[in-house]
Order: structure tokens, then C-alpha cells, then sequence
């Protein structure tokens, strides 16, 4: 005799929509290994990442990364997994130039994790030996002491670039603010409202939105990547067409 | 021979991940005494961890501003964070019961020294921290609304009413018309743009979620 098993209605909904996406991400997945492209809009914050790496090893300096106050495990895991996608394409593209980006987290998990991502990165192109494990800095934990920790990162004279990803309150704006004082080239996404403004304020290569979310589709050649922006797409479409039509029913039949 | 175990081993990851993963987003769906049982084992596993890899954060933060002192490289901040980090981490470690009695007050994570840091050191610079933001808003506000595109004035129009409908100055009899419009704003295109960002924020943590959940996306095994 198992344990019985009872849902109610909202977990029900969101099995539904999850069961919805896996089984849309199988679709397009099929199709995209069958050989359909996806075409995409172009992104300019993606664009200057593609090359970011080559204009700044030009110059003999650092590249940023900030992964923001996220960590393993949590509700930021998404964005989390984001941060390191991103980083991992710049770690490669560094590791074959002999440069490395330097890494501030704000989470021990992360650092681990985005440790690994620059080893990896490294182990890729043969050039394991070549890695330093402080590249990546654990800054602290609370999100004002981060922001202030990489702010001085940021400051430093050898850091051409500034590239941040991942989750950030108010405090976004010591980073931020500090990178378009210093005239760097920022890119920077993040999954809090909250920040949106202060990165479009202050960067000129602000991911808004879901767009943080496209990294992997708009970086790497994975076709399950391109295929999960497309399941994005039809899921918005869906949401959209699902508020229109609650709006209409309550409006006509006053519900 | 070595290919196939790494293979072997690779596969072994994806399994553990995937059944971790789905086993602990059913919990959260369903409620079902086995599959609660499941999850709380897991989360304990993560909770032990997580507090490991606090231990290597800690020393991560020494060797970086150990290389520092040693490059001298800001050399006086490194020597401050080192000094301060032992200040407080032995202290804050040591049980009481270990100690003379006179310093038991003193020693422990609740101890005077630990406590003294906090409220007298981390909470006031932490404020101070917060109270310079006001200087920067203003700052990153000038450059977002030096006019350079129609979306820029847009913007800037649409802060001036923001600002004068929240000052609330009255200079004259008309004034409720900057209040009304500032409404406006916020209640009907900022909420509009806001929620339609957050619908896409949740949408992308979905489909991140579940490309992680299906084994899609590995970063943990390569």
C-alpha cells in the first residue's frame, strides 16, 4: 500500500504548464536536431559579449564577472545557472587568449561552482595548468558587503570590462554606477525587478527581462538551448492569450 | 576502458541529479508523506553542503588578500580584513566552557566580541552604506535622462511628473493635475511594463529550471 498522493488545484496548474514545457522542449528539440533554425532578433548585450574577451585582451586587461547575490539550491538557481553559462563562454574565450575574467560571488556554493567553470573552461582548451583558483573571489555573503567588495574590484584600473549576472537588489547601483563612472563596458542581466531600472540607468548593454534568460540560446550553438527560447516564446504566448481572454470574459460576463 | 567508466560515471551524475531534482519539485506539488521524507533528506544534504563550502569561502577570502598583502596591493584594506576576520572568527569560535571564566562572556558566536561587531561595526557602516545610494541615484538619473532618443524624453517627462506629483508642493491651484498624472503612471503604464517584465522573469525561470530538471543543461558534468 503506497502513501496516498493529494494536489491542490494551483499545484495542479502548475504541473500542467511544467508537463506543458517539457513536452514542448522535446518538440522543438526534435525539430531543431532535424535540422530547423530558429531565427532570433539580435541582442546587443550578446553581441558585445561574443567579442568583449578579444577588445579587452587587446588592452592586457581584466574582464569583471559579478554573479550577484544568488546561490545554489535557492529560488535563484535559475539565474544562478545563467550567470555561470555566461561565465563559462567568457572563461573559454579567455582561456584560449592566456586571459582570465576575475569573479566575485557572494555565495560560497557559487564560488565552488564558478571555480569549476573557469577550470573546466580552461581543461577545454588544454591550458589546465594555466588556471588560478583565486580568479574567482568569494566577497561576502550580504548583499551590501558584496556590492561594496566588487565595487572596489570594479575601481581597480585594470578592469576594462564589467559583466553582471545574476540577482541584485537596490545595491545593484554601487556597482553599476561605478562601471558608467569609469566608462567600462557593461553588460548586465538580472531576474529582480527592482534593479531593472537601475541597470538600464547606468549600462548601456542591459539584458531586460527574460532576455538574461536567452544566454545560452544566444552564446552556445546547443540546439536544446534555441529550442527552450522557442518553449519560451509560445509559453508567453500563451499567457498572453489566457489574460486577454480572462480580461474579456470578466468585462462581458461581469465574473 | 577509461572513456566508457567516464561515460558510465557522466550518466551516473545525470541520474542522481534528475531523480534529486524531480523527486523534490513532486514533494513541493504533491503532498505525499514518502516524497516529503525524500526532500527533507535532500535538503539536509545541501544545508551540510552548503555549511562546508562556507569553510572553503573563508579560506578563499584569506588566500586572495594573503596574495594581496604579498603583492602589496592594497595592502592596509588586506591587513585591515585579515586582522578584523581573526578578531572576530576566533573569538566567535572558542566555546565558553573552554575558556577562564572572565572571558566567557566574551567568547562564543553570542559572545560580547561577536555581538560588538554586528551591532557596533557591520549595522552602522551597513546604514552608512545605504545612505550614500541617494548620491548615486541622482547621479545614474542624470545620465539616464540626458535626452538622446525619444525614449529618453519620454522617460524624462515621465520622472518629471513622477517628481512633481510626489513632491506635493502646491505652489498653485492646479497642482492635483502633477498628483493625478503621477497616478497615472505608476498605476497604469509602469504597472503594465513591470508586470509584463515579471511574466517574462517567470517565464525564463521556468524554462531554466526544467532544462536543468531534464539533464538539458549540465553543469556539473561535462
Amino acid at each position: 500500500m503506497g502513501t496516498p498522493v493529494e494536489a491542490d488545484l494551483s499545484s495542479i496548474i502548475a504541473l500542467v504548464v511544467l508537463l506543458l514545457s517539457a513536452v514542448l522542449l522535446w518538440w522543438f528539440g526534435l525539430r531543431v536536431r532535424q535540422g530547423t533554425r530558429f531565427a532570433f532578433r539580435p541582442i546587443a548585450a550578446y553581441e558585445v559579449l561574443k567579442s568583449l574577451l578579444l577588445s579587452v585582451a587587446e588592452t592586457g586587461k581584466w574582464v569583471h564577472v559579478s554573479l550577484g547575490n544568488v546561490r545554489l539550491g535557492g529560488d535563484q538557481t535559475a539565474i544562478a545557472s545563467v550567470g555561470l553559462a555566461v561565465l563559462d563562454y567568457l572563461a573559454e574565450q579567455g582561456a584560449s587568449m592566456g586571459i582570465s575574467p576575475v569573479v566575485t560571488v557572494s555565495d560560497p556554493t557559487m564560488l565552488m561552482a564558478s571555480q569549476d567553470a573557469l577550470y573546466r573552461a580552461y581543461a577545454r582548451k588544454g591550458r589546465a595548468r594555466h588556471y588560478r583558483s583565486t580568479s574567482a573571489q568569494y566577497v561576502a555573503s550580504d548583499p551590501a558587503a558584496y556590492a561594496v567588495g566588487a565595487q572596489a574590484v570594479i575601481d581597480d584600473d585594470r578592469v576594462a570590462a564589467n559583466v553582471m549576472m545574476g540577482q541584485y537588489g537596490d545595491e545593484f547601483l554601487l556597482m553599476g554606477e561605478t562601471g558608467a563612472q569609469r566608462d567600462l563596458v557593461q553588460v548586465t542581466g538580472s531576474s529582480t525587478i527592482t534593479s531593472q531600472p537601475f541597470m538600464v540607468a547606468t549600462t548601456e548593454y542591459a539584458l531586460v527581462g527574460e532576455e538574461a534568460f536567452a544566454a545560452g540560446a544566444y552564446l552556445g550553438d546547443e540546439p536544446m538551448q534555441a529550442a527552450s527560447l522557442r518553449v519560451q516564446d509560445v509559453l508567453r504566448i500563451i499567457a498572453v492569450v489566457a489574460i486577454v481572454a480572462g480580461a474579456i470574459v470578466k468585462t462581458v460576463l461581469g465574473l | 576502458m577509461k572513456a566508457g567508466l567516464q561515460r558510465i560515471f557522466r550518466i551516473l551524475l545525470v541520474v542522481i541529479a534528475v531523480s534529486a531534482g524531480l523527486i523534490t519539485l513532486l514533494s513541493m506539488l504533491v503532498q505525499n508523506s514518502t516524497l516529503s521524507l525524500l526532500r527533507a533528506v535532500f535538503v539536509e544534504w545541501t544545508v551540510i553542503v552548503a555549511a562546508f563550502s562556507m569553510l572553503l569561502g573563508v579560506a578563499n577570502v584569506l588566500r586572495v588578500h594573503a596574495q594581496r598583502i604579498q603583492q602589496r596591493q592594497g595592502l592596509v584594506y588586506s591587513l585591515v580584513l585579515v586582522i578584523s576576520f581573526l578578531a572576530v572568527f576566533i573569538p566567535g569560535i572558542l566555546s565558553p566552557n573552554l575558556v577562564p571564566e572572565m572571558l566567557q562572556d566574551w567568547t562564543g558566536p553570542m559572545g560580547h566580541i561577536v555581538d560588538f561587531a554586528y551591532r557596533y561595526v557591520q549595522r552602522p557602516l551597513q546604514s552608512t552604506l545605504f545612505s550614500l545610494m541617494a548620491f548615486f541615484v541622482v547621479t545614474a538619473a542624470l545620465r539616464a535622462f540626458r535626452i538622446r532618443s525619444a525614449a529618453s524624453f519620454v522617460m524624462f517627462v515621465a520622472a518629471l511628473f513622477v517628481l512633481l506629483g510626489s513632491a506635493r508642493l502646491s505652489l498653485f491651484n492646479s497642482w492635483d493635475v502633477f498628483i493625478e498624472t503621477r497616478d497615472w503612471i505608476l498605476g497604469v503604464p509602469v504597472l503594465a511594463g513591470a508586470r509584463g517584465i515579471l511574466l517574462g522573469l517567470a517565464l525564463g525561470t521556468v524554462v531554466t529550471g526544467l532544462r536543468l530538471l531534464l539533464g538539458v543543461e549540465r553543469p556539473y558534468s561535462e
